[in-house]
């Protein structure tokens, strides 16, 4: 049983607590060379303090891409690497890669076959963390 | 604030969050992304893993969704007009499996505190003894209050924080242009950031306290509610504000009780 599925009932009050650098996910197809920023950027609307449907949605975005992160780390063997057979187990890489692709299709409508790429942003230079094999597209 | 009052409060307001999340799930689902993030192929797996009697082949399918946000619109309008245990409990179980079905939480903290209020509402409705019954309400209070605290304390631990850089860090992140602006501008004011830094934890940590201050329902109120109309407009998290504001009646219901047990 998957315990983080119930962790509406363990709750952690830790709010804007540690300041990290921000991740920054990334997507490119496979027959280009530039990678796209994913944006998560949103556009106040009036009655959002009642429903905020695009908000709510993008914070759980980036929810998902902390859980990925964090899943990751806990894959890496003492060897600083990380197996992608198992990173691809990960429901959480199954969610960005859905993120991803959902974002792609806005750009390129056309594509099949993509990657995607996650950095740690800092004021010196990207960290990269994660750059995933070519993906097809469902 | 009295127990029947205090609780009848918790109840409407909390049933009025969940009609707004009903609302708001519905329109997320109008996102392509919402159901392929969220779907089948992705989280199916742990799911059925996760959930007995073949639950979990219900619950990862599309319909579910749909199918929750409409129970909960429906049984939060009931629990609205008539908070009654068994409107409360079955808020509670479609909360936990939309919450569930979108593997463990749609938005952290506030999907907690439904919970927590949801599960106070209950006890105190269904026992009939008032000295028990209140104990619901106090649960709900004890961590309203403690969120708050442990938010605080948590804050005051980092350096960030300490050094006053943190808020105008976290603000540049916020998903809002115009807050990530001000982020920017903050930064570039360090003794401005330093002291609103340091009134954030001590709110945080000194809100405990009043539940032994006698000071008025409206002035605690009126800065609760502000504090959480500034993280709404910050980042965008309605959902704590109502959540949050439907505990609060539970705290001023434990202050009464403190206070008129308490002689100073």
């Amino acid at each position: 049983m998957q315990l983080g599925l119930f962790r509406a009932l363990f709750p952690r009050w830790n709010f804007f607590d540690r300041l990290t650098r921000p991740l920054a996910l990334e997507f490119k197809a496979v027959d280009t060379h530039s990678w796209n920023q994913v944006e998560f950027e949103a556009a106040r609307t009036r009655f959002s303090l009642l429903v905020n449907p695009a908000v709510t949605l993008l914070h759980a975005e980036k929810d998902v891409l902390d859980d990925f992160v964090t899943d990751l780390s806990q894959l890496i063997g003492l060897d600083g690497l990380v197996d992608l057979s198992d990173v691809r187990r990960l429901s959480s890489f199954r969610m960005i890669e859905a993120l991803v692709f959902a974002r792609l299709k806005k750009f390129e409508t056309n594509a099949t076959q993509f990657q995607f790429r996650i950095s740690a942003q800092s004021e010196s230079s990207p960290e990269t963390i994660f750059v995933s094999d070519v993906l097809v597209a469902p | 604030m009295g127990f029947y009052v205090a609780r009848g409060l918790t109840a409407h307001l909390i049933s009025f969050a969940l009609i707004l999340q009903s609302i708001e799930i519905f329109k997320m689902l109008k996102f392509p992304e919402t159901l392929l993030i969220w779907s089948a192929k992705t989280i199916g797996d742990e799911l059925e893993s996760s959930l007995p009697f073949g639950f979990g082949h219900w619950l990862k399918s599309d319909h579910s969704v749909r199918q929750l946000a409409l129970a909960q619109f429906i049984v939060a309008i009931g629990s609205f007009l008539f908070p009654v245990w068994p409107m409360l409990v079955l808020l509670l179980v479609i909360h936990l499996l939309l919450c569930v079905r979108f593997r463990g939480s749609v938005n952290g903290g506030s999907d907690a505190m439904t919970a927590i209020v949801l599960t106070g509402l209950i006890f105190s409705t269904v026992i009939h003894r008032d000295a028990l019954a209140q104990a619901g309400l106090l649960y709900v209070a004890i961590h309203v209050l403690y969120s708050y605290l442990k938010s605080g304390v948590s804050k005051v631990r980092q350096r960030e924080w300490r050094e006053g850089r943190a808020l105008s860090g976290f603000l540049r992140q916020s998903l809002f242009n115009d807050i990530r602006e001000v982020g920017l501008w903050l930064q570039n004011c360090p003794t401005l950031s330093l002291t609103l830094c340091w009134l954030t934890m001590l709110f945080e940590i000194l809100v405990a306290a009043v539940v032994i201050a006698p000071l008025s329902i409206g002035l605690i109120l009126s800065v609760v509610i502000f504090f959480h109309l500034l993280i709404y407009l910050t980042f965008g998290l309605n959902r704590f504000f109502w959540v949050w504001i439907s505990a609060w009646p539970t705290v001023f219901f434990a202050a009464h009780q403190v206070q008129t047990k308490i002689v100073f």
